[in-house]
């Protein structure tokens, strides 16, 4: 009862989380049908996502898992991946993965990160600005997308995701929030981009290890895009999921999360209209290759989210996700059904 | 209070860890100045006029952990400084494994070792490693291994290999880590340590640049086993740092007080008035590494010299205070002071 206690206050943090997704869920939901999913361990919003209505829930990772248990598979290390100053730290020695950070904006001042471009000040940045077209400026800690704005270069000024702004205006916004970094534009290849432009369109690689060969494997890739005139390519904001191989480069079924909250299977993009399914990501098997290169240089990260842009002649990777959100990556099927992410999930105790 | 609780508990814990005597009338005073029994003796503030140009232990436990949050955990765990700092090229000593629950991980691509036979099969050809606690300092988790053809010496304790293989497995999360060559000038003091130099870099808050507050040179004694740990009976000698030389010696006398020294007490090699080679590429060279990283405006690097530049061998987040003042106070240097002062660490008593 003591263990179970303290088990609780340990993970206090985690539940209030939990608790707090649930009670962002949009939908409606029978009280029976929110009841049972809270049974079977998921929050009201995954229940109606991942059609637990009518499927068999058995092989799936569950809310319970995913937020008091996932936590902690990278322990003290997740830090890395946290906060993305560090993951750019890092990570930052693979130049031609990782994109170039330019500066840190904290306390109000601007503090030079990059050896070839020395921009410590507002004014610095927004000469950047004019000079490289788009920047991000991302928070150091947000999420999911959460603290990401895109800047861009306009005659007049200087527009915030979209919201222009006059120069003086903007420079005042970009001291008025808090921790940002100052980072590269990526462009995507053409691909993403005629799927839908309005957002970086992102993929998440979920590595793992495993125990038995020690080596990183790659448990899925999920393409995501943006939809509903929003610029990031959040999944239930709109966008749309679509699983890429597992044995080719070929995009499969597009997922799509309707008005009610339920899946809707497409094969082309809501809001263009062009084709998802069937198509090729390129250089498909070299970015599989790079990710898990770096998965392997860090063993001490054995579950990582990985957030890759593919590019015209690469890849990206935006960010590194420690306790990745594993409902997408399901819409196309259950997790544990594949015995290597199961016996994953058994040895890090998360089942 | 209740906000810092860890740094009051570990200000507690060194307090009562102080093993030099000193009668209760001197202990309150200490405490009443702000500051440890043991850097009372040290910097023997009892025969001083004035103590307001030192930095209080109270300052330095319970304001200085802040400095820099939320990124001290680079410095605290060396895995991660690793990770952070490999990318300055020649800077930091080859990582070659990652010790965790008695499994070897790989970390270098030069040579790769997966195993405890691995290690030792390294060790054979390198003669000497270092195996470093992830979460360690001050070197009290370092272990130095040197081969000493069939049987292992560790940290000067020597061991049949079978007993070396058990020890090495049962170690906490460790970094195996190349054993840094010293520049000739620091093996001639004292050739059994690698002998490095605490240099403590700030950033300036007017100018954004960062400057090197005060260099001090730590050297191994016979029975600081392999490390150079002023505490344990090491000695130090601050760096003038327009010239790179070296000043008078100390040592830490069983009375905890201070005792200069001309030579190294073990080798007698001559310390004061010896010149560390390349002293402003040093300089130059660790203000680059500390301008790179401005989210860290407060570190005390441990620097090794050798003959083809500088090796990083861990940076410290909060810095401890004896080896650099018992030399003279920091604060007597008004660009250390404000420093300080711009990131309200001072004035705790």
């Amino acid at each position: 009862m003591l263990a179970r206690v303290r088990s609780f206050y340990r993970k206090r943090r985690h539940f209030r989380w939990m608790y707090r997704e649930e009670r962002k869920n949009p939908y409606p939901l029978a009280l029976r049908k929110r009841l049972r999913a809270w049974r079977m361990g998921f929050l009201s919003g995954s229940y109606l996502f991942l059609d637990l209505d009518k499927r068999d829930a058995t092989n799936y990772i569950n809310d319970r898992m995913r937020f008091l248990r996932l936590s902690f598979l990278n322990g003290p290390y997740a830090n890395i991946l946290h906060n993305k100053l560090l993951f750019y730290e890092v990570f930052g020695r693979h130049p031609d993965v990782v994109p170039e950070i330019f500066a840190l904006v904290k306390h109000k001042r601007v503090w030079p990160m990059s050896e070839t471009e020395g921009v410590d000040s507002f004014d610095g940045i927004l000469e950047l600005l004019a000079r490289k077209g788009r920047l991000v400026m991302k928070g150091t800690r947000g999420f999911g997308g959460s603290d990401c704005t895109i800047l861009e270069h306009r005659d007049g000024g200087v527009a915030f995701s979209g919201h222009l702004l006059n120069r003086e205006d903007a420079r005042e916004r970009l001291g008025s929030r808090r921790e940002q970094m100052i980072t590269e534009y990526v462009q995507q290849a053409a691909y993403a981009r005629e799927i839908y432009s309005g957002s970086a369109n992102s993929i998440r690689m979920l590595t793992m290890w495993d125990e038995e060969t020690r080596e990183p494997f790659l448990a899925r890739a999920v393409h995501r895009f943006g939809g509903g005139s929003r610029m990031v390519d959040n999944v239930t904001q709109g966008g749309v999921a679509a699983i890429v191989g597992p044995d080719d480069d070929r995009l499969g079924i597009g997922v799509h999360i309707d008005e009610a909250g339920h899946p809707t299977y497409i094969e082309r993009h809501p809001d263009t209209g062009a084709q998802i399914t069937g198509v090729r990501v390129p250089h498909w098997d070299r970015v599989v290759r790079r990710v898990l290169d770096l998965a392997r240089e860090h063993p001490y990260l054995p579950y990582i989210g990985w957030d890759v842009v593919v590019t015209e002649d690469g890849l990206r990777i935006l960010e590194g996700n420690s306790n990745s959100g594993v409902l997408f990556t399901q819409f196309h099927g259950p997790l544990l059904a594949d015995p290597r992410v199961r016996r994953f999930f058994e040895r890090n105790r998360v089942l | 209070m209740f906000g810092r609780r860890r740094e009051l508990r570990w200000l507690l814990a060194d307090e009562r860890k102080n093993p030099y005597p000193i009668t209760r009338t001197q202990r309150l005073r200490a405490w009443r100045m702000g500051f440890l029994s043991q850097s009372y003796l040290l910097f023997e503030l009892d025969r001083r006029d004035s103590v307001r140009d030192y930095v209080t232990d109270g300052s330095r436990y319970v304001r200085f952990s802040r400095l820099n949050a939320p990124y001290s955990v680079v410095l605290h765990d060396k895995l991660l400084f690793d990770g952070v700092f490999r990318r300055h090229a020649n800077l930091l000593p080859e990582t070659y494994a990652l010790l965790r629950r008695g499994v070897v991980w790989p970390k270098s691509s030069v040579e790769r070792v997966d195993s405890i036979d691995g290690i030792l099969d390294l060790l054979a050809r390198k003669r000497k490693l270092v195996l470093k606690g992830r979460k360690g300092w001050g070197g009290t988790r370092v272990t130095v291994l040197e081969d000493l053809g069939g049987d292992v010496s560790l940290s000067g304790t020597r061991v049949a290999r079978e007993e070396a293989r058990r020890e090495i497995a049962s170690a906490s999360e460790s970094l195996l880590v190349e054993c840094v060559e010293q520049a000739p000038y620091a093996r001639e003091i004292f050739p059994d340590s690698a002998n490095s130099i605490r240099m403590l870099t700030m950033t300036d808050p007017d100018t954004r640049e960062p400057f090197l507050a005060r260099a001090v040179h730590r050297f191994g004694a016979r029975n600081t086993r392999r490390i150079d740990n002023f505490s344990q009976g090491g000695v130090c000698s601050m760096i003038d740092l327009d010239t790179g030389r070296l000043g008078v010696g100390v040592r830490v006398l069983p009375s905890g007080h201070p005792e200069s020294v001309e030579r190294h007490p073990d080798t007698k090699a001559p310390i004061s008035g010896a010149v560390i080679p390349g002293w402003h590429g040093v300089v130059r060279q660790l203000l680059d590494v500390a301008r790179a990283h401005p989210y860290l405006p407060y570190v005390g690097w441990d620097v090794v010299v050798t003959a083809d530049g500088i090796r990083l061998l861990e940076g410290n987040a909060n810095t401890g205070m004896n080896v650099l003042q018992v030399h003279g106070p920091l604060l007597s240097d008004p660009r250390i002071r404000r420093f300080y002062e711009s990131h309200g660490g001072l004035n705790v008593p």
